[in-house]
Protein backbone atom coordinates (compact mmCIF):
# COMPACT_ATOMS: atom_id res chain seq x y z
CA UNK A 1 0.00 0.00 0.00
CA UNK A 2 1.52 3.05 -0.75
CA UNK A 3 1.47 6.52 1.46
CA UNK A 4 -1.43 7.94 -0.55
CA UNK A 5 -3.80 5.04 -0.30
CA UNK A 6 -3.11 5.01 3.42
CA UNK A 7 -4.35 8.77 3.58
CA UNK A 8 -7.48 7.90 1.21
CA UNK A 9 -8.51 5.33 3.31
CA UNK A 10 -7.75 7.18 6.54
CA UNK A 11 -10.28 9.91 4.95
CA UNK A 12 -12.84 7.59 3.94
CA UNK A 13 -12.98 6.50 7.50
CA UNK A 14 -13.13 10.19 8.92
CA UNK A 15 -16.28 10.29 7.19
CA UNK A 16 -17.89 7.22 8.57
CA UNK A 17 -16.83 7.34 11.89
CA UNK A 18 -17.28 10.74 12.19
CA UNK A 19 -21.26 10.25 12.09
CA UNK A 20 -21.17 8.31 15.62
CA UNK A 21 -19.65 11.14 16.79
CA UNK A 22 -21.78 13.80 19.10
CA UNK A 23 -20.07 16.57 17.36
CA UNK A 24 -17.39 17.01 14.27
CA UNK A 25 -15.55 18.65 16.81
CA UNK A 26 -14.84 15.33 19.02
CA UNK A 27 -13.76 13.66 16.40
CA UNK A 28 -9.76 13.43 15.72
CA UNK A 29 -8.74 14.54 12.07
CA UNK A 30 -7.14 10.88 10.73
CA UNK A 31 -7.08 12.70 7.41
CA UNK A 32 -4.19 15.54 8.47
CA UNK A 33 -2.61 12.70 10.88
CA UNK A 34 -2.18 10.20 8.02
CA UNK A 35 -0.87 12.83 5.79
CA UNK A 36 1.60 14.04 8.28
CA UNK A 37 2.89 10.69 9.53
CA UNK A 38 3.34 9.27 5.66
CA UNK A 39 4.91 12.07 4.61
CA UNK A 40 7.50 11.86 7.81
CA UNK A 41 7.91 7.47 7.47
CA UNK A 42 7.76 7.65 3.84
CA UNK A 43 10.06 10.79 2.83
CA UNK A 44 11.06 9.77 -0.65
CA UNK A 45 7.42 10.10 -1.65
CA UNK A 46 6.13 12.97 -0.34
CA UNK A 47 3.93 14.31 -3.03
CA UNK A 48 1.39 11.71 -3.08
CA UNK A 49 0.01 11.56 0.78
CA UNK A 50 0.16 15.46 0.62
CA UNK A 51 -2.22 15.59 -2.82
CA UNK A 52 -4.24 12.67 -1.31
CA UNK A 53 -5.27 14.86 1.46
CA UNK A 54 -5.92 17.64 -0.29
CA UNK A 55 -7.72 15.73 -3.05
CA UNK A 56 -9.99 14.01 -0.69
CA UNK A 57 -11.07 17.11 1.31
CA UNK A 58 -11.42 19.07 -1.36
CA UNK A 59 -13.91 16.29 -2.86
CA UNK A 60 -16.09 16.08 0.53
CA UNK A 61 -16.28 19.83 1.27
CA UNK A 62 -18.77 22.20 0.04
CA UNK A 63 -17.46 25.62 1.55
CA UNK A 64 -14.77 26.79 -0.25
CA UNK A 65 -13.25 23.26 -0.90
CA UNK A 66 -10.38 25.03 -3.49
CA UNK A 67 -8.60 26.66 -0.09
CA UNK A 68 -9.31 23.99 2.42
CA UNK A 69 -7.73 21.41 -0.12
CA UNK A 70 -4.70 23.59 -0.69
CA UNK A 71 -4.51 24.35 2.50
CA UNK A 72 -3.79 20.43 3.58
CA UNK A 73 -1.47 20.48 0.58
CA UNK A 74 0.15 23.10 1.73
CA UNK A 75 0.40 21.88 5.14
CA UNK A 76 1.88 18.74 3.77
CA UNK A 77 4.54 20.57 2.08
CA UNK A 78 5.63 22.95 4.96
CA UNK A 79 5.65 19.08 7.06
CA UNK A 80 8.22 18.17 4.37
CA UNK A 81 10.37 20.99 4.43
CA UNK A 82 10.55 20.86 8.20
CA UNK A 83 11.22 17.57 8.47
CA UNK A 84 14.79 18.53 6.94
CA UNK A 85 16.12 20.23 9.90
CA UNK A 86 14.42 17.51 12.48
CA UNK A 87 14.77 14.10 13.84
CA UNK A 88 12.17 12.33 11.84
CA UNK A 89 12.26 9.19 14.19
CA UNK A 90 11.18 11.06 17.60
CA UNK A 91 7.76 10.41 18.43
CA UNK A 92 7.56 14.24 19.91
CA UNK A 93 8.36 15.74 16.36
CA UNK A 94 5.94 14.10 14.80
CA UNK A 95 3.19 14.49 17.29
CA UNK A 96 4.72 17.90 16.97
CA UNK A 97 4.55 18.26 13.25
CA UNK A 98 0.71 17.02 13.11
CA UNK A 99 -0.55 19.65 15.71
CA UNK A 100 1.56 22.30 13.52
CA UNK A 101 -0.05 20.97 10.33
CA UNK A 102 -3.53 21.04 12.19
CA UNK A 103 -3.05 24.76 13.36
CA UNK A 104 -2.48 26.01 10.47
CA UNK A 105 -5.85 24.28 8.78
CA UNK A 106 -7.72 25.42 11.52
CA UNK A 107 -6.43 29.22 11.12
CA UNK A 108 -7.49 28.62 6.86
CA UNK A 109 -11.19 27.86 8.53
CA UNK A 110 -11.70 30.70 10.52
CA UNK A 111 -10.33 33.05 7.76
CA UNK A 112 -12.26 31.98 4.83
CA UNK A 113 -15.45 29.60 6.94
CA UNK A 114 -16.43 30.05 10.16
CA UNK A 115 -16.25 33.31 12.66
CA UNK A 116 -13.60 32.67 15.51
CA UNK A 117 -15.86 32.77 18.71
CA UNK A 118 -15.03 31.49 22.01
CA UNK A 119 -16.81 28.62 22.00
CA UNK A 120 -15.73 27.52 18.76
CA UNK A 121 -12.23 28.55 19.73
CA UNK A 122 -12.65 26.23 22.80
CA UNK A 123 -13.88 23.55 20.79
CA UNK A 124 -11.22 23.97 18.08
CA UNK A 125 -8.43 23.71 21.45
CA UNK A 126 -10.18 20.12 22.46
CA UNK A 127 -9.78 18.97 18.50
CA UNK A 128 -6.50 19.68 18.83
CA UNK A 129 -5.76 17.92 21.85
CA UNK A 130 -7.96 14.82 20.66
CA UNK A 131 -5.77 14.59 17.04
CA UNK A 132 -2.73 14.45 19.04
CA UNK A 133 -3.82 11.89 20.87
CA UNK A 134 -4.75 9.64 18.10
CA UNK A 135 -1.45 10.05 16.60
CA UNK A 136 0.49 6.44 18.10
CA UNK A 137 -2.73 4.61 16.73
CA UNK A 138 -2.31 6.05 13.48
CA UNK A 139 1.42 5.92 13.69
CA UNK A 140 1.02 2.07 14.65
CA UNK A 141 -1.53 1.61 11.73
CA UNK A 142 0.61 3.12 9.20
CA UNK A 143 4.40 1.27 10.48
CA UNK A 144 1.75 -1.95 10.34
CA UNK A 145 0.02 -1.62 6.84
CA UNK A 146 2.97 -0.39 5.39
CA UNK A 147 6.13 -2.12 7.15
CA UNK A 148 8.60 0.30 5.10
CA UNK A 149 7.26 3.19 7.10
CA UNK A 150 9.09 1.45 10.17
CA UNK A 151 11.98 4.76 10.70
CA UNK A 152 14.35 1.75 12.04
CA UNK A 153 14.14 0.03 8.45
CA UNK A 154 15.08 2.88 6.12
CA UNK B 1 5.77 4.82 -25.73
CA UNK B 2 7.77 7.45 -23.02
CA UNK B 3 6.82 6.51 -19.66
CA UNK B 4 4.69 9.11 -18.20
CA UNK B 5 5.99 10.16 -14.54
CA UNK B 6 3.73 9.94 -11.78
CA UNK B 7 4.04 13.94 -10.71
CA UNK B 8 2.91 14.85 -14.44
CA UNK B 9 0.01 12.65 -14.06
CA UNK B 10 -0.83 13.90 -10.30
CA UNK B 11 -0.43 17.09 -11.09
CA UNK B 12 -2.95 17.03 -14.40
CA UNK B 13 -4.95 15.16 -12.00
CA UNK B 14 -4.83 18.16 -9.23
CA UNK B 15 -5.88 20.97 -11.93
CA UNK B 16 -8.33 18.74 -12.82
CA UNK B 17 -9.58 18.69 -9.37
CA UNK B 18 -9.45 22.56 -9.06
CA UNK B 19 -11.45 23.27 -12.34
CA UNK B 20 -14.31 21.06 -11.60
CA UNK B 21 -14.36 20.10 -8.26
CA UNK B 22 -18.00 20.30 -8.17
CA UNK B 23 -19.01 17.47 -10.70
CA UNK B 24 -16.29 15.56 -9.37
CA UNK B 25 -17.03 15.92 -6.00
CA UNK B 26 -20.70 14.40 -7.48
CA UNK B 27 -18.65 11.85 -8.89
CA UNK B 28 -16.22 10.97 -5.98
CA UNK B 29 -19.20 10.94 -3.61
CA UNK B 30 -21.26 8.28 -5.58
CA UNK B 31 -17.73 5.95 -5.93
CA UNK B 32 -17.54 6.49 -2.15
CA UNK B 33 -20.99 5.45 -1.84
CA UNK B 34 -20.26 1.69 -1.53
CA UNK B 35 -17.48 1.57 0.59
CA UNK B 36 -18.83 4.01 3.27
CA UNK B 37 -22.40 2.39 3.41
CA UNK B 38 -20.19 -0.84 3.64
CA UNK B 39 -18.23 0.48 6.75
CA UNK B 40 -21.50 2.38 8.26
CA UNK B 41 -23.65 -0.64 8.28
CA UNK B 42 -20.38 -2.70 10.11
CA UNK B 43 -20.12 -0.27 12.33
CA UNK B 44 -23.84 0.31 13.21
CA UNK B 45 -24.21 -3.91 13.39
CA UNK B 46 -21.07 -3.86 16.65
CA UNK B 47 -22.58 -0.58 18.07
CA UNK B 48 -26.76 -2.08 18.25
CA UNK B 49 -25.77 -5.60 19.00
CA UNK B 50 -25.83 -5.21 22.72
CA UNK B 51 -29.39 -3.02 22.47
CA UNK B 52 -31.01 -5.93 19.98
CA UNK B 53 -32.94 -6.72 23.07
CA UNK B 54 -34.15 -3.54 23.78
CA UNK B 55 -34.82 -2.51 20.43
CA UNK B 56 -37.03 -5.62 19.77
CA UNK B 57 -39.07 -4.16 23.24
CA UNK B 58 -39.05 -0.82 21.62
CA UNK B 59 -40.14 -1.74 18.52
CA UNK B 60 -43.28 -3.64 19.70
CA UNK B 61 -44.29 -0.48 22.11
CA UNK B 62 -43.80 1.77 18.41
CA UNK B 63 -46.18 -0.37 16.58
CA UNK B 64 -48.31 -0.31 19.21
CA UNK B 65 -48.36 3.34 19.34
CA UNK B 66 -48.17 3.70 15.48
CA UNK B 67 -51.51 2.03 15.57
CA UNK B 68 -53.02 4.63 18.00
CA UNK B 69 -51.68 7.30 15.94
CA UNK B 70 -52.75 5.75 12.42
CA UNK B 71 -56.52 5.82 14.22
CA UNK B 72 -56.11 9.40 15.34
CA UNK B 73 -54.14 10.62 11.99
CA UNK B 74 -57.29 9.04 9.98
CA UNK B 75 -59.67 11.09 12.47
CA UNK B 76 -57.61 14.57 12.20
CA UNK B 77 -57.57 14.15 8.55
CA UNK B 78 -60.96 14.24 8.00
CA UNK B 79 -61.34 17.31 10.07
CA UNK B 80 -58.87 18.16 7.55
CA UNK B 81 -60.64 17.79 4.60
CA UNK B 82 -63.56 19.31 5.83
CA UNK B 83 -61.74 22.59 6.87
CA UNK B 84 -59.33 22.83 3.34
CA UNK B 85 -60.58 21.01 0.64
CA UNK B 86 -59.74 17.35 -0.39
CA UNK B 87 -57.75 19.05 -3.36
CA UNK B 88 -55.48 21.03 -0.60
CA UNK B 89 -54.90 17.96 1.44
CA UNK B 90 -53.46 15.54 -1.90
CA UNK B 91 -51.44 18.56 -2.13
CA UNK B 92 -49.71 18.48 1.24
CA UNK B 93 -49.78 14.63 1.55
CA UNK B 94 -47.46 14.12 -1.30
CA UNK B 95 -45.09 16.60 -0.31
CA UNK B 96 -44.98 15.42 3.07
CA UNK B 97 -44.19 11.61 2.05
CA UNK B 98 -40.38 12.93 1.24
CA UNK B 99 -37.52 10.40 0.13
CA UNK B 100 -36.57 8.53 3.06
CA UNK B 101 -32.60 8.57 3.06
CA UNK B 102 -29.25 7.17 5.63
CA UNK B 103 -26.69 9.30 6.96
CA UNK B 104 -23.42 8.04 5.07
CA UNK B 105 -20.88 9.93 6.68
CA UNK B 106 -19.98 13.35 8.23
CA UNK B 107 -17.24 16.55 7.03
CA UNK B 108 -13.87 15.57 7.55
CA UNK B 109 -13.44 19.69 8.53
CA UNK B 110 -14.86 20.01 11.90
CA UNK B 111 -15.66 23.54 10.87
CA UNK B 112 -17.99 22.82 8.47
CA UNK B 113 -21.08 20.94 9.76
CA UNK B 114 -22.41 18.72 6.78
CA UNK B 115 -23.26 15.48 6.42
CA UNK B 116 -23.65 13.05 3.00
CA UNK B 117 -26.79 11.19 2.74
CA UNK B 118 -27.37 8.01 0.04
CA UNK B 119 -29.43 9.71 -1.43
CA UNK B 120 -29.97 11.89 -4.73
CA UNK B 121 -31.08 13.41 -7.80
CA UNK B 122 -31.86 9.79 -8.79
CA UNK B 123 -34.17 9.44 -5.85
CA UNK B 124 -35.99 12.47 -5.99
CA UNK B 125 -33.57 14.39 -3.43
CA UNK B 126 -33.11 18.24 -4.79
CA UNK B 127 -31.24 21.03 -3.54
CA UNK B 128 -32.64 23.07 -1.23
CA UNK B 129 -34.80 19.94 -0.02
CA UNK B 130 -35.70 20.11 3.87
CA UNK B 131 -33.83 17.44 5.52
CA UNK B 132 -36.00 16.20 8.92
CA UNK B 133 -36.29 13.42 11.80
CA UNK B 134 -38.62 12.35 14.42
CA UNK B 135 -36.50 14.87 16.47
CA UNK B 136 -37.04 17.88 14.48
CA UNK B 137 -35.26 19.53 11.55
CA UNK B 138 -31.63 18.38 10.61
CA UNK B 139 -30.98 20.91 8.09
CA UNK B 140 -30.97 21.21 4.29
CA UNK B 141 -29.41 19.57 1.32
CA UNK B 142 -27.00 21.96 -0.26
CA UNK B 143 -25.58 19.77 -3.08
CA UNK B 144 -27.52 16.55 -4.97
CA UNK B 145 -25.92 14.19 -7.07
CA UNK B 146 -27.31 11.23 -8.80
CA UNK B 147 -26.86 8.78 -5.59
CA UNK B 148 -25.84 10.90 -3.38
CA UNK B 149 -26.83 14.35 -1.44
CA UNK B 150 -24.60 16.71 0.92
CA UNK B 151 -26.49 18.05 3.67
CA UNK B 152 -26.24 21.40 5.22
CA UNK B 153 -26.51 21.25 9.26
CA UNK B 154 -28.67 23.69 11.12
CA UNK B 155 -25.86 24.21 13.77
CA UNK B 156 -23.14 25.16 10.27
CA UNK B 157 -22.29 28.58 10.67
CA UNK B 158 -23.40 29.54 6.98
CA UNK B 159 -27.20 28.25 8.14
CA UNK B 160 -29.68 30.58 8.05
CA UNK B 161 -33.61 29.40 9.57
CA UNK B 162 -36.54 31.75 10.07
CA UNK B 163 -37.96 30.96 12.93
CA UNK B 164 -40.89 31.51 15.64
CA UNK B 165 -40.87 30.99 19.63
CA UNK B 166 -43.74 28.31 19.38
CA UNK B 167 -45.53 29.69 23.31
CA UNK B 168 -44.72 33.69 22.02
CA UNK B 169 -44.60 33.46 18.37
CA UNK B 170 -41.84 36.18 18.30
CA UNK B 171 -40.03 35.36 15.27
CA UNK B 172 -36.34 35.62 14.70
CA UNK B 173 -33.55 34.42 12.48
CA UNK B 174 -31.69 30.87 13.82
CA UNK B 175 -28.31 30.73 12.75
CA UNK B 176 -25.79 28.02 13.29
CA UNK B 177 -22.48 28.76 15.53
CA UNK B 178 -20.26 26.47 13.76
CA UNK B 179 -20.14 24.95 17.54
CA UNK B 180 -22.65 22.52 19.30
CA UNK B 181 -26.16 25.29 19.59
CA UNK B 182 -27.38 27.86 17.31
CA UNK B 183 -28.39 31.49 18.07
CA UNK B 184 -31.94 33.29 17.42
CA UNK B 185 -30.76 36.66 15.96
CA UNK B 186 -32.68 39.85 15.52
CA UNK B 187 -35.21 39.62 18.39
CA UNK B 188 -36.00 43.31 20.56
CA UNK B 189 -34.75 43.66 23.74
CA UNK B 190 -38.40 43.02 25.26
CA UNK B 191 -39.13 40.26 23.31
CA UNK B 192 -40.25 37.49 25.08
CA UNK B 193 -38.19 34.31 25.28
CA UNK B 194 -37.38 32.11 27.41
CA UNK B 195 -34.82 28.92 28.29
CA UNK B 196 -37.13 25.84 27.44
CA UNK B 197 -38.76 27.72 24.54
CA UNK B 198 -39.27 25.81 21.61
CA UNK B 199 -38.30 27.32 18.36
CA UNK B 200 -40.25 26.17 15.68
CA UNK B 201 -39.52 26.76 10.72
CA UNK B 202 -41.58 30.14 10.35
CA UNK B 203 -42.46 28.93 6.92
CA UNK B 204 -40.72 31.95 5.01
CA UNK B 205 -38.42 30.52 2.96
CA UNK B 206 -39.18 27.82 0.23
CA UNK B 207 -36.66 25.09 1.63
CA UNK B 208 -38.06 24.38 5.28
CA UNK B 209 -42.31 23.48 5.96
CA UNK B 210 -43.58 25.75 8.79
CA UNK B 211 -43.56 24.23 12.25
CA UNK B 212 -40.71 21.93 12.29
CA UNK B 213 -39.18 22.17 15.61
CA UNK B 214 -35.15 23.60 15.17
CA UNK B 215 -34.79 23.12 18.74
CA UNK B 216 -35.37 24.81 22.20
CA UNK B 217 -33.92 28.09 23.86
CA UNK B 218 -30.80 26.99 26.06
CA UNK B 219 -29.72 30.27 27.14
CA UNK B 220 -30.87 34.00 26.56
CA UNK B 221 -29.30 36.84 27.14
CA UNK B 222 -30.44 40.33 27.28
CA UNK B 223 -28.12 43.44 26.41
CA UNK B 224 -31.02 46.50 27.77
CA UNK B 225 -27.95 48.80 27.26
CA UNK B 226 -27.89 48.28 23.44
CA UNK B 227 -31.10 47.40 23.13
CA UNK B 228 -30.16 43.48 22.12
CA UNK B 229 -32.01 39.81 23.19
CA UNK B 230 -29.05 37.13 21.98
CA UNK B 231 -30.71 33.69 22.43
CA UNK B 232 -28.87 30.65 22.00
CA UNK B 233 -30.67 27.21 20.67
CA UNK B 234 -29.75 24.19 21.68
CA UNK B 235 -30.46 21.84 18.32
CA UNK B 236 -33.67 19.23 18.39
CA UNK B 237 -31.79 16.62 16.65
CA UNK B 238 -28.12 14.94 17.26
CA UNK B 239 -27.10 13.98 14.50
CA UNK B 240 -24.89 10.92 16.38
CA UNK B 241 -28.09 9.43 17.04
CA UNK B 242 -29.95 9.88 13.99
CA UNK B 243 -30.78 6.53 11.39
CA UNK B 244 -32.66 7.91 8.88
CA UNK B 245 -33.88 11.27 7.55
CA UNK B 246 -36.52 12.08 5.86
CA UNK B 247 -35.75 15.16 2.82
CA UNK B 248 -38.77 16.93 1.75
CA UNK B 249 -39.23 18.62 -1.50
CA UNK B 250 -38.61 22.38 -0.99
CA UNK B 251 -42.22 24.19 -1.62
CA UNK B 252 -41.14 25.74 -4.37
CA UNK B 253 -41.10 22.39 -6.60
CA UNK B 254 -44.55 21.55 -5.12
Amino acid sequence: MSGAIFVGVSALLHLVLGRWMPSPWVMPDLTVTSMVLAILLLPRRPLGPAAAGGAMVMLTTVHHPLAMGAAYAAAGGLVKLCSGWWDLTSPAFQRAAVIAAQLLLLAVAFVVSVPLTREVGLLAAGHLAITAMCVPLVRWLLMTVIPSARPDMR
Amino acid sequence: MPRVKPSILLSIALVGVVLWHQPLRGLALSLFRLPLTIAQSALGLVIHLPQLPHHLQEQEALRRALARQEVELAGLRETVRHLTGAAQLAKHGERSRGVAASLLGRALLPTQQTAILDKGTRDGVAPDSAVVAAEGLVGRVLEAAPKTSVVLLVTDANSRIGAAVERSRESGLVVGSGGRWCELRYLDAEADVEVGDRVLTAGLEGAFPKGLLIGTVAKVERQESRGLLRAWVRPAVSINRLEDVLCLAPSSSE
